[in-house]
């Protein structure tokens, strides 16, 4: 910092300094009162609202009256909450397992010793996918998934195998969320971890050679450990987005059979918006923010046993 | 093939070497194929939904899969722009008004704030900072509904403003934005400064086309995002007319409407056709945004 911009920025002395120190702060507070009005009104308002609508049973027609504990006690009692709170916590765990595997692979095989043509030309593919809506192209999907018509299935027959009931199964549905959700996204993380890669010093893969490394023993010894502060990334990020996974099964199942592979936002979605039943669908948001904070907390209190930070 | 061969052909050397025709092995060949292979799966979904687009309804799902068309139907466009129940080029307009001012918006006050964050001074601006921060961890979908109830109190339900006016601000931009404002270095500023600059002559003229590829990469970000969100329309929206496009193409094979499947996917590819073209033109731009915004902790 230059001389005179210290003395005018820290206003210094005699009255000028302190003028224009007043203008800056005056300036900046104005620059920042948009930002701050939407912060209140649009993140701060609504937290506190739910917090108190979670206490209370509200239709839109009869005005709102505090309840208690009550919603809380309906949830207990729901017995679809556990099905609903299962498959959301099945989502987090296999998309993010699938995603971080798929994006790695992907990574990986980006980062090798290939043509740059083709570097670019498999990048830009593999990325492509995210920039379409999620909910738009699960109607691609949808005739994909089809049972009898689905070309999916069609190639499964034509190599010998059974055909899948993709979407008609309680079991295989939330599989097949799974897969579209993570063919959506799995790009984004493809970058980080081909960034990731890219910043791994080559000097690590020649030490590991001298001292008799193959192929996989630098992979395990050196890429992933290397790679854990930007996988810790994707698990934060990817538990959070997870956890308020809604487009894709919305169109795709709509979270059926049954409730099969009905998430949590979908559940509220019903509650609030289809059975006007708002202050149980607030309280169940209230528990899935809770959720959503208790899971970040546990990675960031165990990150220090497997992340390697350099 | 001999130890020398191998660690020659290693993959993990990606810097520093270039590639050159002595390096073509077994290796290289067998990882293009692999990419060939897995690029073919992500491709598939849209090379189904563009052959599907151009067929004949009865041929949609023929069997065995014909994925090239026999008899092109580029009536299926026609049908879907000029359809009599569902207004697809309505839905692009809402779609483009509500992500155009919403990026315009983003990009002033996130701009505005990051300044003044990051180059003005002023009581509690750290703590603001970190007391702002905050929002990041609260995702929007799970206030969705108080924030519902608001917009009702305020009537701004089934208006396009309930989707605006909360995306007007954006405090991951204001942090974006801020990190690339601290990279500036003092002495551009201290100079203007001498020369009786104010703050927001330093913004405009100074510090805003330095910070133009942090502010591409926020637009791009902030365009698409808002493109592609459904959720929130889906709450805020009633009125048909009113409908963004991802909202409005689903609608396509609503109880309401009887369309053949190839006609929905005429729908769907006249959408994903202008993101097609636009990332081909952005390509190296879009990824970098993509990656840059994931990368930052």
């Amino acid at each position: 910092m230059g001389a005179a911009g210290q003395v005018l920025r820290r206003g210094g002395d005699g009255a000028g300094g302190r003028s224009l120190r007043r203008r800056d702060a005056l300036t900046a507070w104005l620059f920042i009162l948009p930002t701050i009005v939407g912060f209140l009104a649009f993140v701060i308002g609504p937290i506190v609202g739910g917090l108190a609508l979670g206490f209370m049973r509200y239709d839109l027609l009869t005005p709102p009256s505090f309840v208690g504990g009550e919603n809380f006690v309906k949830m207990i009692e729901d017995q679809r909450i556990l099905q609903i709170f299962g498959n959301t916590i099945y989502y987090v765990v296999g998309m993010i397992a699938l995603d971080l595997v798929w994006a790695l692979i992907l990574a990986v095989a980006l980062n090798s010793f290939i043509p740059r043509f083709f570097k670019v030309f498999f990048r830009a593919v593999f990325f492509f996918p995210i920039l379409v809506s999620g909910a738009v192209i699960s109607i691609v999907w949808l005739y994909l998934f089809n049972m009898d018509l689905g070309i999916i299935n069609w190639y499964l027959v034509k190599l010998g195998l059974d055909r899948v009931p993709w979407l008609i199964s309680s079991d295989w549905v939330r599989n097949s969320v799974i897969i579209m959700t993570v063919w959506n996204g799995v790009g984004f993380n493809m970058l980080l971890l081909l960034a990731g890669l890219q910043n791994i010093p080559v000097e690590l893969y020649e030490a590991g050679r001298i001292d008799g490394a193959g192929r996989w023993a630098s992979f395990g010894r050196i890429t992933l450990p290397m790679l854990t502060p930007v996988i810790f990334f994707i698990l934060v990020k990817g538990a959070i987005g997870v956890f308020q996974l809604f487009d894709s099964p919305f169109v795709l199942t709509q979270g059926g059979p049954g409730d099969a592979s009905r998430t949590v936002l979908m559940y509220i979605w019903e509650r609030g918006f289809q059975v006007l039943d708002f202050g149980y669908a607030a309280a169940i948001g209230l528990v899935l923010f809770l959720a959503i904070l208790a899971v970040t907390a546990v990675q960031f209190a165990t990150s220090d046993r497997w992340v390697f930070y350099r | 093939m001999k130890e020398a061969e191998v660690v020659a052909s290693k993959p993990l050397i990606p810097s520093g070497l270039r590639w050159n025709r002595g390096y073509l092995r077994t290796s290289t060949v067998l990882t293009v194929g692999v990419l060939l292979l897995l690029s073919l799966f992500m491709a598939f979904p849209f090379v189904w939904m563009l052959s599907a687009s151009l067929k004949v309804p009865k041929t949609a799902f023929s069997i065995p899969p014909q994925l090239w068309p026999h008899e092109w139907r580029w009536e299926n466009y026609q049908q879907v722009l000029f359809h009599p129940t569902v207004p697809i080029p309505r839905f692009f307009l809402n779609s483009l008004n509500i992500a155009v001012l919403v990026t315009l918006g983003q990009l002033v006050t996130c701009t505005a704030a990051a300044y003044a964050f990051a180059r003005l001074r002023f009581r509690g601006r750290e703590v603001l900072f970190v007391v702002l921060l905050t929002a990041l961890m609260v995702p929007a979908q799970v206030t969705i509904v108080p924030l519902y109830i608001e917009m009702r109190f305020f009537k701004l339900i089934d208006t396009h403003a309930a989707l605006i006016l909360p995306a007007l601000t954006n405090i991951f931009g204001v942090f974006l934005l801020r990190q690339y404002l601290l990279t500036i270095p003092d002495e551009l500023e201290d100079a203007a400064r001498m020369d009786g600059a104010g703050p927001v002559r330093i913004l405009l003229q100074i510090m805003l086309p330095l910070i133009g590829p942090a502010l591409t990469t926020l637009a791009i970000v902030v365009f698409t995002g808002t493109w592609n969100a459904f959720f929130f329309p889906l709450i805020f929206l009633n009125d048909w007319q009113k409908f963004t496009w991802p909202l409005g193409v689903t609608m396509l094979r609503g109880q309401y409407s009887q369309n053949s499947v190839t006609v929905i996917m005429a729908g769907i590819t006249l959408g994903v056709a202008p993101v097609l073209l636009a990332f081909l033109v952005l390509q190296r731009r879009m990824i970098e945004s993509i990656g840059f915004t994931g990368g930052i902790k």
